[in-house]
Parts: C-alpha cells; sequence; structure tokens
C-alpha cells in the first residue's frame, strides 16, 4: 500500500545523503592533495627537488665531503652552508655551529649506511643515503642548542649516534668566520 | 550467510513499515558521530600543520 | 557457510602462535630498556629481537591472519567450497616454512637487520630468502581471491558481487601489487649481496623500492577489519548494511590510491613527505567512515 512510495522515499533519502557525504569526502581529498601538491612546489626543498649523488668509497679523498671542508662555511650572499657526513656511529662535524636567523643550508651524506639526520625542534628530518646528498634548507630564529639524533637504523652503536646543533648570535658567528674557514663547536 | 539479512521473515509488515519508517527519517546520528570524527581528524591536521609545521620551516 | 573449516582455522592458529612469541619478545624488549635490567643492556641482543619482533608482526603474522579471514571471507560471502583447496595449503606451508628459515639466522644474531631491511647493511641470505618464501605463499592467496570470484561469477551471471568478496578481492589485489616493492628490493638487490653475487647496492634505489612496499601494507592489514565493520558488524548486530555502493565506493579509491601512491613513496623518509602521508591516512579514513550500519540512527 504506502510501502511502495514509503520505500523510494527512504531510497531518495539515502541516495541524498550519500551524494553529501560523497561531496565531502571528495573535498576533503581535494583540499589535502592541493596543499600536499602546494607543499611540494612552494617548499620546494622538503623533500628535495633534485637528485644528488656522492660517492660513498671516496668521501674522505676528494669532493665536497672532505674532513677540511665539513662543517659551516659562510658564502658570499650572507647564507651558511653546512656539510657534514654520517657514518657508523657517530656525525662529523658533532658538533655544528649555525648562526640565528640565517638562511642555512644543509648538505650531508653518508659513508657507509643509510643513517638519519633529525634536528629536534626543526622540520629537518631526512635520511643520508650512500651514494646520494641530503640537502635542506632551515632558519633558526633564536640561539639554543638542538640535539641531533640519527633516527634510521644503522647498526648496533645507532642509539649512541648523535650530535648536536648550536645555534649562536649572528655577530657572534660572523666573529668565529674572521679566525677559521670551516666552522663546528666541537672544540 | 554472510550476505543475507539476519530477519528475512515474510510476515513482518509492520516491521517493514518501521525500518522504512526509519530509513526515510535520514541517517542524522550516524552523520553526526562521523562528521565529528572526520572533523577532528583534519582539524588535528591542520592544526599541526599551521601551528608546528609552518613555525619552523625555513 | 563455512566447510573446510580447518583450513581456516590453521591460519589463524598460526598466526596466533606467532603473534604469542612475537609478543614475548616485544615484552622482553620492553624488560631490556627499561631500569630493572641496565645489567642487560646489550644493544646487539635488542637488535636482534626487533628483527624478529618486526618481521613477525609485520610479515608473518598480519599476512596470515588477512589470508585465513580472505578464505574464510570466500566461502562464507559466495557460499560454496574453496576452489584451489590444496593450492591454499600449500600457499600455508611456504609462509610457515619461510617464516623458520627466516628467524633461525636472526636467532643466530647473524641478520639484526630490522623487518625494512636497511641495506646496504645485510645479514644472512636466508633471513631474506625466508621472508621472500612468505611473501610468495602469500600470493598464492592473492591468486585464489579473483580465480574464486570468477568461477563464482561464471555461475552466477546475474548476481552483483557480494560486498565482502568485493572488498576481500581489492584487498589481494592492493597486496599482490605493493608486495612487488620489497620482493624486487630483495631479489634483485639484497640477496644477491647477500649470496656475495655482486658487491654492490644502490641504497636509494632500495628505498624507493621499500616504500612501494611499505606505505600501503597497512592499509592491506587494514582490509580484514574494514570488511569486519562493513559486512559482519551489521549482521551481528541485527542490522542491515545502509549503503552497499557506498561501501563499494569507499573500498576502491583506497585500493587505486594506495596503490598509486605507493609507487611514487620515495619522499616518505622527509617531513614534507610525513604531512603527505597523514594526507592520504585522512582521505582513506574519511572516505571509509560512512555511517554504514543503519541501527545507528535506530
Amino acid at each position: 500500500m504506502t510501502s511502495e512510495t514509503d520505500h523510494s522515499l527512504g531510497e531518495a533519502v539515502a541516495a541524498r545523503n550519500e551524494r553529501r557525504w560523497a561531496t565531502l569526502s571528495i573535498v576533503i581529498i581535494g583540499v589535502l592533495v592541493g596543499m600536499a601538491a602546494f607543499i611540494g612546489i612552494h617548499q620546494a626543498t622538503m623533500p628535495q627537488g633534485h637528485v644528488e649523488t656522492a660517492d660513498p668509497k671516496t668521501l674522505h679523498l676528494s669532493g665536497e665531503f672532505i674532513e677540511s671542508n665539513l662543517g659551516s662555511a659562510i658564502e658570499a650572499d650572507g647564507s651558511v652552508t653546512v656539510r657534514a657526513i654520517g657514518q657508523q656511529y657517530s656525525f662529523t662535524p658533532q658538533c655544528v655551529v649555525v648562526p640565528a636567523e640565517t638562511p642555512v643550508n644543509i648538505r650531508a651524506t653518508s659513508a657507509d649506511v643509510v643513517h638519519g639526520f633529525l634536528i629536534e625542534g626543526t622540520n629537518i628530518n631526512t635520511m643520508l643515503v650512500p651514494g646520494y646528498v641530503s640537502a635542506l634548507p632551515i632558519r633558526f630564529k633564536a640561539p639554543g642548542e638542538h640535539v641531533m639524533p640519527c633516527q634510521e637504523f644503522c647498526g648496533i652503536g645507532h642509539q649512541g649516534m648523535w650530535g648536536k646543533v648550536k645555534v649562536v648570535d649572528k655577530t657572534a658567528f660572523l666573529n668565529m668566520t674572521a679566525a677559521k674557514r670551516r666552522l663546528s663547536c666541537v672544540d | 550467510m554472510i550476505n543475507s539479512s539476519p530477519s528475512r521473515t515474510p510476515a513482518s509488515g509492520a516491521e517493514e513499515a518501521a525500518v522504512e519508517n526509519i530509513v526515510r527519517s535520514g541517517p542524522g546520528g550516524a552523520i553526526a558521530v562521523a562528521g565529528i570524527a572526520t572533523a577532528i581528524v583534519v582539524a588535528l591536521w591542520f592544526a599541526f600543520y599551521l601551528f608546528v609545521f609552518l613555525p619552523r620551516s625555513a | 557457510m563455512l566447510i573446510n573449516k580447518r583450513l581456516i582455522l590453521a591460519h589463524f592458529w598460526l598466526a596466533f602462535i606467532v603473534f604469542g612469541l612475537a609478543l614475548v619478545l616485544g615484552a622482553w624488549q620492553m624488560f631490556v630498556r627499561s631500569p630493572l635490567n641496565a645489567w642487560h643492556f646489550n644493544p646487539e641482543f635488542y637488535y636482534r629481537s626487533v628483527t624478529a619482533h618486526g618481521t613477525a608482526m609485520g610479515y608473518v603474522f598480519p599476512t596470515l591472519v588477512a589470508m585465513g579471514f580472505g578464505y574464510a571471507i570466500t566461502e562464507a560471502s559466495l557460499e560454496r567450497a574453496l576452489v584451489g583447496r590444496r593450492w591454499a595449503w600449500a600457499g600455508l606451508l611456504l609462509v610457515a616454512v619461510g617464516a623458520v628459515v627466516a628467524m633461525v639466522p636472526v636467532s643466530m644474531g647473524l641478520a639484526s637487520v630490522l623487518y625494512t631491511f636497511y641495506p646496504p647493511m645485510v645479514g644472512d641470505p636466508f633471513y631474506y630468502i625466508g621472508v621472500v618464501m612468505v611473501v610468495v605463499g602469500s600470493w598464492i592467496w592473492v591468486a585464489l581471491m579473483p580465480i574464486n570470484l570468477a568461477v563464482w561469477k561464471r555461475d552466477n551471471p546475474d548476481k552483483p558481487v557480494p560486498l565482502a568478496m568485493f572488498a576481500n578481492v581489492a584487498g589481494s589485489y592492493l597486496w599482490g601489487w605493493t608486495a612487488v616493492g620489497a620482493a624486487l628490493e630483495l631479489i634483485f638487490q639484497i640477496i644477491p649481496v647477500a649470496l656475495g653475487l655482486t658487491a654492490t647496492i644502490d641504497a636509494g634505489l632500495a628505498r624507493v623500492f621499500f616504500s612501494w612496499t611499505l606505505h600501503a601494507i597497512v592499509y592491506f592489514w587494514l582490509i580484514p577489519t574494514y570488511i569486519a565493520y562493513y559486512t559482519i558488524f551489521p549482521r551481528a548486530i541485527g542490522a542491515r548494511l545502509y549503503s552497499g555502493a557506498m561501501a563499494r565506493i569507499a573500498i576502491s579509491p583506497v585500493i587505486v590510491g594506495e596503490s598509486t601512491i605507493s609507487r611514487s613513496a620515495a619522499v616518505i623518509s622527509s617531513s614534507s613527505g610525513i604531512w603527505s602521508c597523514c594526507a592520504c591516512v585522512i582521505k582513506s579514513s574519511s572516505i571509509t567512515r560512512r555511517p554504514a550500519a543503519r541501527s545507528l540512527i535506530a
């Protein structure tokens, strides 16, 4: 009797709600995908927009990551480039010194196995893959100290592999650059 | 077995009518629960992005 | 109606026996990390246990659950005996033997590489061979799911595919696709180095292959739960599924999206990758969080 119309009314209600929820889901997906694309394009170096390689077998002998080139270097445009390597089971330099309120570019690679590279309290969170160079930009707002642990399993000594990032005042850093061309706070 | 409805008795006209009534009034409660849960998750994502990730970026 | 109950139960028995062993290891790991046991702080034992625990928890246990559950859903929703019963038992045997083969070198401390493998760290080849055996055993299940559906469709040409089986086969496709990444990494990169056939390995490529698997594997683990919520749960509470169509629409993008995302998941290790990853989780959960049981509105 009325069951026919009741049933089709019920179906119409169901269909309408299904459409609404599907629309909402698609909108949420669209927004999140759009944001992911935006993040990728505008914060273009997170993740890295390009692949850079290095030869782990000759890392210490020649090229960008020889020991005398590791540490913090001031560039002509006032930015700072930090070069570091991770190996079982330490980072070199173990204490990285950088100025506050300055664009810093971190370039690091691994000399042996996959290591992690993370600076606590920042967005620096990546892997050091042997054969590849990880390059990430960072800007520290204030002086302080940050722990820099290795957050990817690299062997038996993994839990003891961590370094430190010391953020100093900009003028203090510039004074340090007068004395040495590659800086660290290891001493 | 897993597909069929548990109460498939033909002589349940009153029950069928009651069910149709319920269906007709729409899944408001379910939408409320699912909607609030989804809203919380999406809000948390945006909160972390806006208040933690962006402030820490270069 | 379930016919091959022993087959199905055998999967769950073995799954939960393995789970029990891994639980013990997990508890022991916590003990090791606590101040109660400082003198046992030997990192070598710890990472050995983490490898065994992770392999059992991540590969053996959830795969067996998905397989056994999949066979149960096949018989319950298609209402007929499983086609390929002997193949199914062979698959289970392969998983069981593979798990043992993998665990022997790990227990001896020869393959403390964690279930994520982390090349260029390389352990005993039999650990990786054991994992490959587990994956190949599960691929027998992956093949049997669509085969059973095809046989049923041939005999039931006009009926729509039961929702539980639809999601089940979708899940098997997802696993079949996403397992390829780790299989490629193991077979073409790690095992040759472990056997001494090659001396170098591209660690970046290995991570790409592994993330192909690691991203979508969590959805492979999740699909039995989704099936249970969409098909078993409404029935158990005496209700009907509100919208079977929405359930199918919900499952499909999760499978397609995750299969696509898993292939391009090389960025997971970066911080922005983590945000994209969370976005994936939110996307799939917002679709599947569809009001499904009518009793919620009664």
